[in-house]
């Protein structure tokens, strides 16, 4: 699949609530070097653009920064295990399940 | 000398800027209109152009990617291949007229007609993009392009009323004669001929062509803070000629001949051909700017391969977007088309392009991951917001401003 | 090997420009290629790059009619797109750098057949700039 699949689609929680939908997906590399995704940046509301992100590198204007906050309203990590593609799903529609074991990835 | 010729890339993007086939003419034709009323437009628009100018070719030094790659990735690819399409529009709208411009300057030398010229320039302009080093264009050009210093020697020559110029430029209201709306439209012209896009897809990749780096700041300042102002003091001069020429008797400019027109009058025959030398060293190297910029914004979006610093054949899309601009601009100019009713159409256009192509500007200047310690500091994000407002408040008038004067009529 | 810790994919990685060991522009980060691991974890397995990747990001009509263009441009019938296994990128930064020269890698087939019948057929084509 390809991280265009993902990015956007509305998402919802183990409970079949909507949360929102997906700006951006969080990756970290394993003890083997491989990028995992490890969970989903979601905002409620429309589909914006991460125009900046809220980091130390970043130093933006003011002004353009709280437009852009505005714009897409809060932002929530959470885990991929946490999320569902349907009200209805128990799990994502993959070949194998999305959810990670225990243990592994701390936020 | 060696630092005059660390500043020509400077010069060359703000001839595009303030000088080139569409300013010429629009800045002497607001002269004989608005007198020097809207003097106050080109000092605006130079400061603008100063502050993003800078930011952009430190962006280009520093991290070595140029404006589109970052109107791409901070817009995203939908809102970005917007922007693609209507700068490259624009781009090539003021490509055709500034080859237009060639031939006009020309005409103006031979008393050829300009559509058999057409076809000469084109050919000339394309065959130094293929051919001839990106620094010896820059050089050439920037430096020959410097003889429309003539306009201000031509200026003193003919004795203003220094006092009156004075008053004009002072006066921050139309003339007698015009109303706010054809001063609206002038103004707002002139600020986006000011702040053109492809000046800094222009500027931005010239950083990466010319392989400056981080060292190279000092050098990327002087290249804006000399050229562009000069680029302003030049238009002012036009603009200035025409209004002690022309606003007096109430004619008006509408082509290349009127504008040179107070030269030969100031200073003879010797004027004139160092004014037709102007124009043409101008308009061949906006034309070459141009030219350049609608490759660079089309290999820019899609991550193709850009630049004159790599052998043709290792460019090759960017090369055919090159060559095949610069038919579609010999196309359009053999309609018989009058280039410089392009460039007033384009410039309207460019004004709505305008803030999205300086906010994703704004933003990177700011990010620690592409500048490090060269991000901005308060200062250039004072005057980089300030001129985002004022860029998305003349986006806004430019079109509605458009109709209701008739293009300026 | 320098990337960001933790790496968010669209802002960091997506529509990014993709340079090589040399510094040559290879593409853009158009999107990138998910996996399902064994043990049923995501994995981003390799950059893709290409027009009709695009397209079809791009979704809608806009992005069909993309795909359509580049298709049609391209001289193989059934072009495939750059695929930039993870494991040869270099840094995330500014720019995705790659640890592979260019010449490893599969050459945009629009590239490809505009040098051959075009810009070589134009004199001065293969030498540098004077």
């Amino acid at each position: 699949m390809r991280a265009s699949d993902l990015l956007g689609r509305d998402v919802f929680d183990t409970a079949g609530n909507a949360v929102g939908r997906i700006v951006d997906l969080i990756a970290r590399h394993d003890a083997d070097g491989q990028l995992m995704v490890s969970a989903a940046l979601v905002a409620p509301g429309r589909r914006t653009r991460l125009f900046t992100y809220e980091r130390p590198a970043l130093a933006a204007p003011w002004l353009v920064h709280t437009a852009i906050r505005r714009l897409h309203g809060d932002v929530n990590e959470i885990q991929l295990s946490d999320l569902r593609l349907g009200p209805e799903a128990r799990e994502l529609p993959l070949p194998a399940s999305l959810r990670q074991p225990d243990g592994d990835e701390n936020s | 000398m060696k630092r005059l010729l660390a500043i020509t890339l400077g010069i060359l993007t703000a001839i595009g800027g303030f000088v080139d086939i569409g300013d010429l003419v629009a800045n002497s034709e607001t002269g004989a209109r608005f007198g020097m009323s809207l003097a106050w437009v080109v000092v605006v628009g130079v400061i603008g152009i100063c502050v993003y100018a800078e930011m952009s070719g430190r962006i280009g030094a520093v991290s070595h990617r140029a404006v589109f790659d970052l109107v791409r990735e901070r817009l995203g690819p939908r809102v970005g291949l917007a922007n693609l399409v209507g700068s490259y529009l624009v781009t090539l709208l003021t490509l055709s007229a500034e080859i237009g411009g060639v031939a006009l300057a020309l005409e103006l030398a031979s008393s050829v007609n300009y559509l058999l010229w057409v076809p000469v320039a084109a050919f000339a302009i394309w065959a130094a993009l293929w051919r001839i080093k990106f620094e010896t264009l820059e050089r050439v050009f920037g430096l020959l392009g410097l003889c429309l210093v003539i306009f201000i020697i031509a200026l003193v020559q003919l004795g203003p009323d220094w006092g009156d110029l004075g008053r004009q430029a002072a006066s921050f209201q139309p003339t007698e004669g015009e109303n706010w709306a054809t001063y609206g439209f002038f103004g707002v012209s002139l600020f986006a001929a000011a702040m053109t896009p492809y000046e800094v897809f222009f500027f931005s990749s010239g950083a990466v062509e010319e392989g400056w780096t981080r060292k190279d700041l000092i050098t990327e300042r002087l290249n804006v803070f000399v050229g562009f102002p000069l680029g302003g003091i030049l238009s002012l001069a036009v603009m200035g000629c025409a209004a002690v020429t022309f606003l007096p008797v109430g004619a008006s400019v509408s082509d290349l001949g009127q504008t040179a027109l107070p030269v030969p009058v100031a200073l003879g025959r010797l004027g004139l051909v160092i004014v037709i030398l102007g124009f043409f060293a101008a308009t061949f190297g906006a034309a070459l700017e141009t030219g350049l910029s609608a490759g660079y914004t089309v290999a820019q979006y899609f991550g193709w391969q850009w630049g004159k610093m790599v052998p043709p054949r290792r460019a090759a899309r960017f090369h055919t977007v090159v060559l095949v601009s610069v038919l579609l601009g010999l196309i359009l100019l053999l309609t018989t088309i009058d280039p410089v009713q392009l460039t007033e159409y384009s410039l309207v256009f460019s004004a709505v392009v305008l803030p999205l192509t300086y906010l994703p500007i704004l933003i990177v200047a700011n990010d620690r991951d592409y500048l490090g310690d060269q991000v901005n500091g308060p200062f250039a994000n004072i005057l980089g917001v300030s001129y985002l407002i004022i860029i998305v408040v003349a986006a806004i008038a430019a079109i509605p401003l458009m109709i209701i004067t008739g293009v300026g009529a | 090997m320098n990337q960001p810790e933790p790496v968010l994919l669209d802002f960091s990685l997506l529509d990014r420009q993709i340079v090589d060991s040399q510094g040559l522009m290879v593409g853009n980060v158009d999107d990138l290629e998910l996996a399902v691991t064994d043990q049923g974890r995501l994995q981003v397995t390799a950059l893709l790059s290409g027009q009709q990747v695009l397209g079809d990001r791009l979704g809608g009509r806009l992005g069909r009619w993309m795909s359509a263009v580049a298709r049609r441009l391209s001289p193989t019938p059934d072009p495939q797109p750059l695929r930039i296994p993870y494991d040869l990128v270099d840094t995330v930064g500014s720019e995705i750098t790659l640890t592979v020269a260019k010449d490893l890698l599969a050459e945009p087939p629009l590239e490809a057949w505009l040098r051959k019948y075009l810009i070589d057929r134009i004199p001065g084509g293969r030498d540098a700039s004077q």
